[in-house]
């Protein structure tokens, strides 16, 4: 057990940030949703167990699901023009590659819940399966069958590239390092 | 037995990512060579796997700018003027001192680095395209540090389109250009010499090789080590998959079968 440093949470806002897309299916929600979460943890002195990313992985689905409870209880309303989402005004960006991303993110919004978390606590924040089972309450067998069927939704939905083939059965991935890729810049 | 025994599905899903344990990969991957729906069941878990650990989406500036505010420490009160006076001086010395050190361990200012590289896999060409080697179709009639250029045609679509050779801070960088049959095209530069720095994104480890992920921009890149030698992948509005499974295609014929005979020796 030791004390959380806010000073070291900044290096998983990007891993945050994406984990948060893909649990709301919008960018715009998702800032907020960051935000709101660190204000949520550095609001008092925390005491954490384990992985700083397991735990701020708990706070966000935390505070996810207290948005949703919130919304649920405000009226609703029919959409407007300021509902519609504007192109990645970043002009930095390629549009193909943010709309790659978005793309790749709000399929995986899509993800029945559980299938969701499983993926998102893995493969886009970078938890180990055990850190992603204690984050999110359930048994890491659990979590591995969901996240198989998590993984083999968005990889048929996605179609490949034509031309080349796929690789052979012998190859395996290792992610050994769950930072974000960099610029070259 | 355990329960992921009676689930193949779990199993797969690790070794998809590089987490299943040694002693269970050579039993499953001798399944999945027997087994056309195994094999398809783990390419379909390794493709999303790349696809979802290639994002490399930043947080806006703007969200960055209000949770550093939220976590950073309060600013630090300025020193007297007097103080100042007597510590700028030293910290310049110690500054410029450290930048000494740094460019002399990491070989100079004009040493490559894999941007570097990959700058250069973007480049024009300035050669012809190198011939198929009359001996051995798999590769061309070009090589950099010992390492032979692939042809990649025919099981890949990609031919070979021109050539350029560049000697960056000493070192000799290679580059064979590729086009696709849809007018796409992408680079391969070998540097001679010790692994190059600046390789930073995600990585993945195919056939017992880490391959580094990285962009700018639009252009992506994949960069690897080989018997010594940096190799860099890159091209413009091509896929992490695509360029992954190029790579990758160089390492399978020597990786793979030695890994899965030392796995099924030790299995056995």
């Amino acid at each position: 057990m030791r004390r959380l440093d806010p000073t070291s949470l900044g290096q998983h806002l990007d891993a945050l940030y994406r984990a948060a897309w893909a649990l709301c299916g919008s960018r715009e929600d998702a800032e907020d949703l960051v935000q709101e979460t660190f204000a949520r943890v550095l609001a008092r002195p925390r005491v954490i167990r384990g992985d700083e990313r397991g735990y701020l992985m708990r706070a966000l689905r935390n505070t996810f699901y207290s948005r949703l409870r919130t919304a649920s209880r405000r009226p609703q309303t029919g959409a407007t023009l300021d509902d519609v989402q504007p192109a990645d005004p970043r002009s930095t960006r390629q549009p193909e590659q943010a709309m790659e991303v978005g793309e790749i993110l709000e399929a995986v919004a899509q993800l029945p819940e559980d299938f969701r978390l499983a993926l998102v606590a893995i493969d886009i924040l970078g938890l180990s399966y055990s850190e992603a089972a204690k984050a999110l309450d359930a048994r890491e067998a659990t979590i591995t069958t969901r996240l198989y069927r998590a993984r083999q939704r968005i990889a048929r939905q996605f179609a490949d590239e034509p031309g080349p083939s796929s690789p052979t059965a012998s190859g395996s991935d290792t992610r050994e390092g769950s930072g974000p890729e960099r610029s070259l810049a | 037995m355990t329960e992921e025994r009676k689930h193949p599905e779990g199993e797969l899903t690790r070794l998809a990512d590089g987490t299943l344990p040694a002693d269970r990969r050579a039993d499953l991957l001798a399944q999945i060579q027997e087994s056309a729906d195994l094999t398809a069941a783990l390419a379909e878990q390794e493709r999303a796997v790349t696809m979802l650990r290639a994002l490399d989406e930043p947080a806006p500036a703007a969200l960055r700018a209000r949770v550093n505010e939220l976590t950073g420490p309060p600013a630090p009160r300025r020193a007297p003027r007097w103080r100042r006076a007597f510590v700028l001086p030293g910290a310049t010395a110690i500054a410029a001192a450290i930048a000494v050190v740094v460019i002399l361990v990491s070989g100079g200012a004009g040493a490559p680095t894999v941007p570097t590289a990959a700058r250069l896999a973007l480049a024009s060409a300035t050669l012809p395209a190198p011939a198929v080697d009359a001996n051995d179709s798999d590769n061309l009639m070009l090589t950099a540090a010992g390492i032979p250029f692939p042809t990649w045609g025919a099981q890949k679509g990609w031919t070979a389109s021109g050539a350029r050779t560049d000697t960056v801070g000493g070192r000799k960088v290679t580059t064979v250009f590729y086009t696709s049959p849809s007018g796409k095209r992408i680079g391969y530069a070998i540097t001679d010499g010790g692994p190059l720095s600046g390789a930073r994104g995600s990585n993945v480890t195919r056939y017992g090789v880490r391959f580094t992920l990285q962009h700018s921009g639009p252009a992506r890149l994949i960069s690897w080590v080989r018997s010594g030698h940096t190799c860099v992948i890159a091209g413009r509005s091509v896929s992490y998959a695509s360029l992954l499974r190029l790579a990758t295609e160089d390492e399978r014929q020597e990786g793979a079968t030695a890994q899965v005979a030392a796995e099924r020796a030790e299995y056995l």
